[in-house]
C-alpha cells in the first residue's frame, strides 16, 4: 500500500494558513522556554537538592519550588501551538499519534503523576522522599519530550505509519527514524543548558539585591547553561547531518533562508554561551530567547523539508469566516492586559509566601 | 474513513473518554463553582473579621489548586488528547469549525492559571481588595472557559443551522447552548458546595465546622431551583430527534437516566442535613459521600447527553465511526458500494473467501470498535452479538440504523456484511455458518384407498384449507399459533346430475398412527390458560376436537368442517409435517361406510426464528421451538418495544403475541394504537430482509425448497414461488403496513420510513390489504377465463380479493356448490403436488384415487369422477380441460 494513500483527508481552514503558521511559531517559542525552564530547572534542582548545603542547595531548593507553577506554564503555553498544528497538520499529527496510541494517551497519566511529584518536592516535609520525587519528575518529563520527539517526526513521515497494519495496538514508536535520537537529545540537553540559565537568572536577581549565597548559586548553575550549550551544539551537528540529504542540504547552501538561519541559530547560541561564561547573565537570556526563535524556524524549514512533495499547508482549502478571527484577537488582547494587571498586582505584594 | 483507528479491546468502546471525562469533567466544574466560592467565602470572611475563615479559605484555596490546576487541567488536556485517539476525524471537524473558539479559551486558560497561581502565592501578602480582585479574576476567566466549552460541547449534540451554513456562530449559539450554560453553572455552584463540604468536615473546632459546613451546604441548596428549571429548559430545547433518542430510543441509557432522576434530589437531601448540627464522623462520611454522589450525578448527565446524540458524534453531521453524513449518503444509494475499497485505512479493499476473516477484522476496527469494546466494561460486542446466528448478524447489519436508529447504518456492500458477520460470530463466539441436517426424500408406502369409477356410488374429496398451518410451540413463552388445523370434506354421490350429500352422513376423521397423543409432544395444553384464557382437557384443541373425530356440517358452503383440530407435527416424537388423515363418510343411520379417502393435514413447527436468533431447533435439528430461541425473541421485543415479556413469561404468564397485536384470523381485537399481527412482522423484519427473494420468507415460514418442510409444494412450485403471488417481503409489508398508517398508527409510519416497494414503483401504487382477509386472487393471473398465464410475467401482487369470500380457500365453483380446493387441493398444495420428503405423492391421494392422474378432480375433461358420462359443457367454470 502506498503510504501516500494512507494520508487522511484535511478539513478546511477559516483564514489563510500564514495565520496559523505564525500563531504556531511563536507560541511554540513560548512553549519551548517555559519547557526548558521546566525540564532544565527540575534536573538542576535535582542535582543541587542533593547536596546539604552550599550553593547547589540554594539553587536546586530555590528551583524546585518554581517548578510546579512551570509544569502549568508549560502545559498550558503548549496548548496553543499544539491547536494551531492541529489545524495545519491534523490529518498528519492524528494519525501518527493514533499509531502510538498507547505511549502518546499514557502522557497523561505521567503528566498527572509528574506534576504532583513536583509539588510533593517543593511543599513535601519528608526529605528523604525529594530525590527520589526529583528523579520521577525529570525522568517522567524526559520520557514525555521523547513521545513528543516520536510523534511530531512520525507525523512528517507516511512510509512510518504503515506498520499500524501489523500492530494496530498503538504500541509502535518511530525509533527507525534516523533523526530521533539527535533530535531528542538535542531537546533535552537543551533544556538542561536554558534550566541552567533559569536557575542561574532566579539567584542572578536575588545576588543583584545583594545576597552573596545567591550570586555562588548562580555561578554553580551557569555551567550547566554553558557547558550544556556547548554538548547542544555537538548534538544539533548530529541532528544537521541524520537528517535526509534534501533537507540537510537545504541548510548548507541550498535555501538561502535555511542558511541563513542555521548560521544565525549558531551565531546566537555561541554568542549566549559567550555571555554564559561572562556571567551576563541577563543577556545570555535574551541572546537564548532569540535562539530558540531562530531553531524554532529552522524546526519549520524542517518540516516543510519532510513534506515536501506530500503536503504543505498552502493547499488547504479556505472557506474564509473572519469574524471568530477577531474574537480571538480582541480577547488576546484584553487577556494580555488582564494578566500585566495581575501580575503588577502581584508584583506590588512583595515576595511569595 | 479517514484515519486509522487504535485497537483497544476490552478499553475499547469508549472506556477512556468515559474515564477522563467523566473525572475530569467533575473536577472542571469544581474549577468554576470553586471560584466563586473563594473569592465569596474570602469577602465574607473579610466582611466579618473572620481570620479563622480566611485561614480556611486559604487552606482550600490549596485543596482547590491541587485539584484543579493539577488534575483538572491536566485531564482536560487528557480528555483533548484521548479524543483525538479516539475519533480523530470528529477531533479535526471540532477543531477546524471552532478553532479560534479553542484558542480563546485557550486565553481564559491563561487567565485562570495565573490568577489562580497569584491568588494562592499572595494569599498573605496583597493587599484584601487586591487579592479579592484576583479572586474575581479567576472565577471570571474560569467561567467564560465554561461558557466556551459549552458552546462547542452543545454544538455536537445540537448543531442547528450550522449544518446548513457551516458558520462559526450557528455552530456555537446552538438551540441548547443557553440552557445548557446555566444548567452547568448551576452544577458548578452545587460541586462547588459539596467540596466545601469536604474540606470543612476537616475542621477541628466544632462551632467553625458546623458553620463552614452549613455555608457551603447552601451551595449545594441555593442553585437547586435553577438547576431544575434549567433542566427542564435544556430538555424543551431539545429537538425531536435528540429527545426522543433520550427519553425513548436510547434504551441501554435508561439506568443512568434512572440515576440522575434520583441523585438530584438526593442532592438536594444531603444539602440539607449538611445544614443539621452533626457529628464530625457524620459530616465526614457525609462529604465523602456528596462527592461520590456528585460525581454519579454529573457522570450520568453527561452519559445522558452523550447518547442524545447517537448514533452521531457530530448530530446530523458525523456518526460515532466517522462517517460524515455526506459519505453515508453515498452508501445509502449504493447498496453495493464497498467501504473498505472506500477506506483509506483498509488493507483489504475487496472481500474474498480468503480474506473473508481479515476483511471483517478490518471492517470491525473501523465501523465497530468506536463504539464497541470486546470483553470490555462498555458496550461489549461479545454479550450484544451473543443472541444471533451468522444469517442474523447479517440481518441485523442490514437492517441496522433504520428502524432502530441508536446505532449507524451498516455501510458496504452484501460481501462485506457477510465478511463482518463471519468476524464477529467466529472471533467472538466460535460459531461457524449454521448448516442445518441436509433433507432427505423418504421411501413413504402410500395406501391409495379403493375406488371402482363403474361402480363406486360415492366420491369423497377431504382437504385442509390452507395448504400448511404453522405452529408455534414455544408455549412456555409466547405464542403465535396453536395447534390448529382445519380440515374440509365434501361426498358427492355420482350420477349424470351429482348431488352433494349434506343430510343423513357423518364424515370422520382419524388420525395416522403416531399422531394420536399431541399433548405428548407439545406443551400447549400446561399453558393454555394463560394464553389463550382457555381450560381445554388434554388433547383437545381450541375447536373443541381432539386429533380424530367427526366433522360437522357447514351448510351455507355443503360441505363438512372440522376447525381447531390439534394436530401436530411429530410422529412419535419425529419431525412430520404431513399428517395423513384417513377420511371416511357415513351413513348416520347405519352406520355403512359410504366413502373413504385420505388427506394431509399439513401442519409445520419449521418456524424459523432461531435462523437469525439462534437457540437451536427443538425437534431433530430441524423444527419446533427451544426454550432459548423463545427467550430470546421475547428479550429482542423487550429491549426494542419497552415491555417486559420474558419477566411475565418467566412468572409463568406467557401471552399469546396477537392478544396485543390485533389479528383478523385469530379474532383478536389487541391494541388498537398497536401494528396488526402480520403487519408488525412483516414490517419488522422486512427491514432486516431487505433485498431477497423468496429466500427472505423462507427466513421465517417452512418454505425454504431444501428445508424440511418445503410448503409450496402445488403446481404453482415448478416454475413460480412465494413472491410471484405475495410480492417480495417489502412490497408484502407495504402492502400490510399502509392501512395502518392510513389509520394513523405511528408504528407503520416508522417502518414504512425504511421500506421501498419492489414490484412496483412507489409507495403510492401499493394497494393496501387486510391481513388474512385479502389475499393474492387467483382470477388475477387466471382471468375469468381461468386461463393459464405465462409464469415468465405472473404476478399476482397488489390485486388483492376484495373479502374473504373471494379467498380460494373459501370460494366455490360457478354453481356455488363445489369448494374450489375439493378439487384442485389446497393452498400452497394444488393439484398435481410434489411432496419432497415424505411420499411425492402424499398430497395427491384423491386425483390417483378418483382419476389415477395427479390433475386436479375433473380436469382434463374427466368429468366421469362425478358425472360417470362425459358432460358437454363445463359447468363449475370456463376452460375446465387445458393440457396440464
Amino acid at each position: 500500500m502506498a503510504p501516500e494513500a494512507l494520508i487522511p483527508r484535511p478539513d478546511t481552514l477559516q483564514v489563510g494558513w500564514g495565520w496559523f503558521q505564525i500563531l504556531l511559531t511563536v507560541t511554540f517559542v513560548l512553549h519551548i522556554l517555559f519547557m526548558n525552564a521546566l525540564l532544565g530547572g527540575a534536573f538542576v534542582s535535582l542535582l543541587g537538592g542533593m547536596r546539604r548545603s552550599g550553593a547547589g542547595q540554594v539553587a536546586g531548593h530555590d528551583a524546585s519550588h518554581r517548578v510546579p507553577t512551570l509544569v502549568a506554564l508549560t502545559v498550558n503555553a503548549g496548548v496553543a501551538p499544539l491547536l494551531f498544528l492541529q489545524v495545519l497538520y491534523g490529518h498528519l499529527f492524528y494519525t501518527s499519534s493514533v499509531v502510538m496510541a498507547g505511549w502518546w494517551l499514557a502522557i497523561i497519566p505521567l503528566l498527572i503523576i509528574g506534576y504532583y511529584a513536583a509539588y510533593g518536592v517543593a511543599w513535601g516535609s519528608n526529605r528523604a522522599l525529594r530525590p527520589v520525587l526529583a528523579t520521577g519528575v525529570v525522568l517522567i518529563l524526559a520520557f514525555i519530550g521523547f513521545m513528543f520527539v516520536n510523534n511530531n517526526t512520525m507525523a512528517l513521515v507516511p512510509a512510518h505509519w504503515t506498520g499500524w497494519f501489523e500492530t494496530s495496538d498503538g504500541s509502535l514508536l518511530n525509533l527507525s527514524e534516523p533523526t530521533i535520537w539527535p533530535r531528542w537529545l538535542h531537546m533535552m540537553i537543551g533544556a538542561v543548558a536554558v534550566g541552567g540559565l533559569f536557575v542561574a537568572l532566579i539567584q542572578d536577581n536575588k545576588a543583584r539585591r545583594g545576597d552573596a549565597e545567591a550570586a555562588k548559586a548562580r555561578d554553580w548553575a551557569l555551567p550547566f547553561f554553558t557547558h550544556g550549550s556547548l554538548a547542544q551544539m555537538a548534538v544539533g551537528l548530529w541532528w544537521l547531518m541524520a537528517l535526509p540529504d534534501p533537507v540537510m542540504k537545504q541548510f548548507m547552501g541550498g535555501s538561502p533562508f535555511a542558511s541563513i538561519l542555521l548560521v544565525a541559530g549558531i551565531g546566537l547560541g555561541v554568542w549566549a554561551v559567550v555571555l554564559g561564561f561572562q556571567k551576563k547573565v541577563r543577556l545570555a537570556a535574551g541572546a537564548v530567547v532569540a535562539t530558540v526563535l531562530v531553531m524554532a524556524l529552522m524546526r519549520e524549514v524542517v518540516r516543510f523539508g519532510y513534506l515536501d512533495g506530500v503536503f504543505h499547508p498552502r493547499d488547504l482549502a479556505v472557506e474564509p469566516q473572519l469574524s471568530p478571527l477577531i474574537l480571538f484577537l480582541a480577547v488576546f488582547v484584553i487577556g494580555i492586559g488582564c494578566v500585566a494587571y495581575m501580575l503588577r498586582l502581584a508584583a506590588r505584594a512583595g515576595k511569595e509566601a | 474513513m479517514n484515519y486509522p483507528v487504535w485497537e483497544l479491546g476490552a478499553l475499547g468502546g469508549g472506556f477512556w473518554i468515559a474515564l477522563v471525562a467523566t473525572l475530569h469533567v467533575f473536577v472542571a466544574h469544581f474549577a468554576v463553582g470553586g471560584g466563586l466560592w473563594l473569592v465569596l467565602t474570602e469577602r465574607k470572611a473579610r466582611n466579618e473579621n473572620d481570620t479563622a475563615l480566611l485561614g480556611y479559605v486559604k487552606s482550600h484555596a490549596r485543596f482547590f489548586l491541587l485539584l484543579t490546576m493539577v488534575f483538572g487541567g491536566m485531564s482536560g488536556v487528557g480528555i483533548w488528547w484521548t479524543i483525538a485517539l479516539l475519533n480523530p476525524a470528529a477531533t479535526s471537524s471540532l477543531i477546524h469549525t471552532f478553532v479560534f473558539g479553542w484558542a480563546t479559551e485557550w486565553v481564559c486558560f491563561v487567565g485562570e492559571i495565573v490568577a489562580l497561581l497569584i491568588y494562592y502565592y499572595k494569599f498573605d501578602t496583597m493587599r484584601a481588595r487586591e487579592h479579592m480582585i484576583l479572586g474575581w479574576f479567576y472565577f471570571v476567566f474560569a467561567w467564560l472557559s465554561l461558557f466556551l466549552i459549552n458552546g462547542i460541547i452543545g454544538f455536537m449534540l445540537t448543531p442547528g443551522t450550522w449544518l446548513e451554513t457551516g458558520g462559526f456562530w450557528q455552530g456555537f449559539f446552538n438551540e441548547s447552548f443557553w440552557p445548557a450554560l446555566v444548567f452547568r453553572s448551576a452544577i458548578a455552584f452545587m460541586i462547588a458546595g459539596m467540596f466545601g463540604l469536604l474540606t470543612g468536615a476537616w475542621q477541628k473546632d466544632h462551632a467553625f465546622r458546623q458553620r463552614v459546613v452549613r455555608w457551603s451546604a447552601r451551595w449545594m441548596i441555593a442553585p437547586f431551583v435553577v438547576l431544575l428549571a434549567s433542566g427542564w429548559w435544556y430538555m424543551q430545547a431539545m429537538p425531536p430527534a435528540q429527545e426522543s433518542m433520550i427519553l425513548e430510543r436510547a434504551r441501554e441509557i435508561a439506568p443512568y437516566m434512572r440515576w440522575f432522576l434520583w441523585l438530584t434530589p438526593l442532592l438536594l437531601v444531603i444539602g440539607v442535613l449538611a445544614t443539621l448540627k452533626l457529628p464530625q464522623g457524620a459530616q465526614k462520611g457525609l462529604a465523602i459521600g456528596v462527592i461520590a454522589i456528585g460525581l454519579l450525578h454529573l457522570g450520568s448527565f453527561e452519559f445522558i447527553r452523550e447518547a442524545g446524540r447517537r448514533p452521531w458524534v457530530i448530530h446530523g453531521f458525523m456518526y460515532s465511526n466517522a462517517v460524515t453524513a455526506e459519505e453515508a449518503a453515498g452508501f445509502e444509494a449504493d447498496r453495493e458500494k464497498s467501504f473498505l475499497a472506500s477506506a483509506r485505512w483498509a488493507e483489504h479493499e475487496r472481500v474474498t473467501e480468503a480474506n473473508l476473516m481479515e476483511a471483517g477484522r478490518e471492517l470491525f476496527l473501523l465501523q465497530c470498535t468506536p463504539c464497541h469494546s470486546v470483553g470490555g466494561p462498555l458496550n461489549d460486542i461479545v454479550p450484544l452479538s451473543h443472541d444471533f446466528t451468522h444469517a442474523g448478524f447479517e440481518a441485523q447489519l442490514v437492517g441496522q440504523g433504520r428502524t432502530t436508529d441508536y446505532m449507524p447504518p451498516f455501510f458496504g456492500n452484501a460481501d462485506e456484511r457477510r465478511a463482518l458477520a463471519a468476524y464477529v460470530m467466529q472471533e467472538f463466539h466460535g460459531r461457524t455458518p449454521e448448516a442445518r441436517p441436509a433433507s432427505e426424500s423418504r421411501e413413504v408406502a402410500l395406501e391409495i384407498p379403493p375406488f371402482d369409477a363403474e361402480n363406486d356410488e360415492y366420491v369423497l374429496l377431504a382437504w385442509n384449507n390452507l395448504g400448511m398451518h404453522c405452529l408455534s410451540d414455544s408455549d412456555p413463552w409466547w405464542v403465535i399459533l396453536p395447534p390448529a388445523n382445519d380440515l374440509h370434506a365434501q361426498l358427492i354421490r355420482r350420477g349424470e346430475v351429482p348431488e352433494v350429500v349434506t343430510d343423513g352422513v357423518q364424515i370422520d376423521f382419524t388420525v395416522e398412527k403416531g399422531f394420536e397423543r399431541p399433548e405428548r409432544e407439545v406443551s400447549f395444553w400446561q399453558f393454555v390458560r394463560s394464553n389463550f384464557g382457555a381450560e381445554l382437557e388434554e388433547g383437545v384443541g381450541l375447536g373443541g376436537h381432539r386429533v380424530s373425530g367427526t366433522m360437522e356440517l357447514d351448510e351455507d358452503r355443503s360441505m363438512f368442517a372440522a376447525a381447531l383440530i390439534p394436530v401436530v407435527p411429530y410422529q412419535d416424537g419425529e419431525y412430520n409435517p404431513y399428517p395423513l388423515y384417513d377420511i371416511e363418510a357415513k351413513d348416520t343411520e347405519t352406520g355403512e361406510v359410504l366413502a373413504r379417502t385420505k388427506a394431509v393435514a399439513p401442519t409445520s413447527s419449521e418456524m424459523g426464528c432461531t435462523k437469525c436468533h439462534g437457540g437451536g431447533w427443538r425437534v431433530g435439528g430441524v423444527a419446533g421451538f427451544t426454550d432459548e430461541t423463545s427467550r430470546r425473541v421475547l428479550a429482542v421485543h423487550d429491549k426494542h418495544s419497552g415491555t417486559d415479556l420474558l419477566a411475565e413469561a418467566e412468572a409463568g404468564n406467557p401471552r399469546i403475541c396477537q392478544s396485543c397485536h390485533q389479528d383478523p384470523v385469530l379474532g383478536t381485537e389487541g391494541d388498537p394504537e398497536l401494528l396488526n399481527f402480520p403487519a408488525a412482522m412483516h414490517g419488522w423484519h422486512a427491514v432486516y430482509l431487505t433485498g431477497r427473494g423468496a429466500d427472505a420468507c423462507a427466513m421465517c415460514h417452512p418454505a425454504d425448497p431444501a428445508g424440511p418442510t418445503t410448503c409450496l409444494r402445488g403446481g404453482h412450485a415448478r416454475q413460480l414461488d412465494c413472491t410471484h403471488c405475495h410480492g417480495t417481503l417489502e412490497d408484502h409489508a407495504l402492502s400490510l403496513l399502509k392501512p395502518e398508517a392510513e389509520a394513523g398508527k405511528e408504528g407503520a409510519k416508522r417502518l414504512m420510513a425504511h421500506l421501498q416497494p419492489r414490484t412496483v414503483a412507489t409507495v403510492d401504487d401499493v394497494i393496501g390489504r387486510t391481513p388474512w382477509l385479502q389475499e393474492p386472487d387467483c382470477i388475477s393471473c387466471h382471468t375469468e377465463d381461468y386461463t393459464r398465464p405465462d409464469p415468465a410475467t405472473a404476478s399476482a401482487f397488489n390485486e388483492w380479493t376484495s373479502g374473504p369470500e373471494e379467498l380460494f380457500r373459501m370460494r366455490a365453483d360457478e354453481t356455488g356448490i363445489m369448494q374450489c380446493e375439493a378439487c384442485h387441493g389446497s393452498t400452497h398444495a394444488n393439484y398435481p403436488t410434489l411432496n419432497r420428503w415424505f411420499g411425492a405423492d402424499r398430497d395427491n391421494i384423491q386425483p390417483l384415487q378418483y382419476q389415477g392422474n395427479r390433475l386436479p378432480i375433473g380436469a382434463g375433461g374427466n368429468c366421469k369422477v362425478c358425472h360417470g358420462v362425459d358432460m358437454e359443457f363445463a359447468v363449475h367454470h370456463a376452460n375446465m380441460s387445458p393440457e396440464m
